[in-house]
């Protein structure tokens, strides 16, 4: 099976063969799993490793002093969580999981040994980067502008596009394990707004939702009302002056 | 936890088929009042012209115990 790592840094760079035998040995690293709201480093913990997630979902997220929770930023297979990480001496958030996780714990030698010896995984692992931070301007708009169905909207789309760009959708159809609660606290809302919201989308016809199982029936129209443009996710192979077979 | 459900109406009636579950109907009272909030700051037009929107809290056994209607009007002079 290809990792999830390569198929997402795929969308950006292509690699050699050697560039993705590298990039798969960082998933030998140790693994750690985690159960639903099982924190993989908290607040104030110091980071010694570079989390790669290779199944399940997780999320960074920031809570108030009285438990109030933000979730800040959602993780999928393939997803590094801040590969610059052990730069800090203590965390200033959290990551935990949303279901059951299991993560690569990358050290930092590893990572740099890698990219020193690859400029074509450095380029992919800076795209990387403009992408988390690209998908958080666009999370700062959802919450300040955009209106209740069209952020839920908008959070669906994105959540399928970045899921069927590693291989976990097709077709409209994913996993969708998260509870309406993380639902709420990701949008702001509270968890009766966002319950209403997703019956108001189930009655206009857009998606179904049963159990874990997602599908966005029509994602046109999906589309339309989050007023969703898959610009932010640089999904278009943009990195294709750095192809390793482009002259082969 | 208890389920409580949630509807809403203006011109239409739209019943919530799933509820949410909450502490309690103190809980359920103060969420239903926020949905109201946030319901007419995403669309004001919901009370235009003299219409009136509710939101109608009902318990698990089907019981509504609860409304929050908000209404506009004009004010003559």
């Amino acid at each position: 099976m290809v990792s999830p790592l390569v198929l997402k840094l795929e969308q950006f760079v292509r690699f050699s063969a050697d560039d993705v035998a590298a990039l798969q040995d960082l998933e030998r690293s140790s693994t750690k799993v985690c159960g639903p709201r099982e924190d993989i480093i908290k607040e104030g913990d110091r980071p010694t490793v570079v989390n790669l997630i290779l199944e399940g979902w997780a999320c960074r997220y920031k809570m108030l002093e009285d438990g109030r929770r933000q979730i800040t930023a959602l993780f999928v297979p393939g997803d590094l969580c801040d590969i610059h990480v052990f730069i800090l001496r203590e965390m200033d958030h959290s990551i935990g999981a949303l279901i059951k996780v299991r993560v690569a714990q990358i050290p930092r030698e590893e990572l740099e040994r890698l990219t020193a010896e690859r400029p074509r995984v450095t380029q992919a692992l800076w795209w990387e980067g403009l992408v988390s931070a690209s998908i958080q301007r666009e999370w700062i708009l959802n919450l300040g502008q955009r209106n209740a169905i069209e952020r839920v909207s908008h959070l669906f789309c994105e959540i399928y596009y970045r899921l069927r760009g590693v291989g976990q959708a097709q077709d409209g159809q994913f996993e969708m394990p998260f509870s309406q609660t993380d639902l709420a606290e990701t949008t702001g809302m509270t968890p009766v707004h966002l319950n209403r919201t997703v019956q108001d989308l189930r009655a206009r016809g857009l998606i179904v939702w049963k159990g874990k199982r997602f599908h966005i029936v029509d994602l046109p129209g999906l589309i339309n009302i989050a007023m969703f443009n898959e610009n932010y996710l640089h999904f278009r192979h943009e990195g294709a002056v750095l192809d390793a077979r482009r002259n082969t | 936890m208890p389920r409580y459900f949630f509807d809403l109406s203006n011109h239409h009636l739209s019943p919530d088929t799933t509820g949410v579950e909450l502490p309690s109907a103190d809980e359920a009272r103060k969420q239903a009042i926020v949905l109201a909030g946030a319901c007419l700051k995403d669309d004001p037009s919901l009370v235009d012209g003299g219409q009136t929107m509710q939101v109608r809290v009902r318990d698990d056994a089907g019981t509504t115990f609860f409304s929050v209607a908000t209404r506009s009007q004009d004010v003559k002079g």
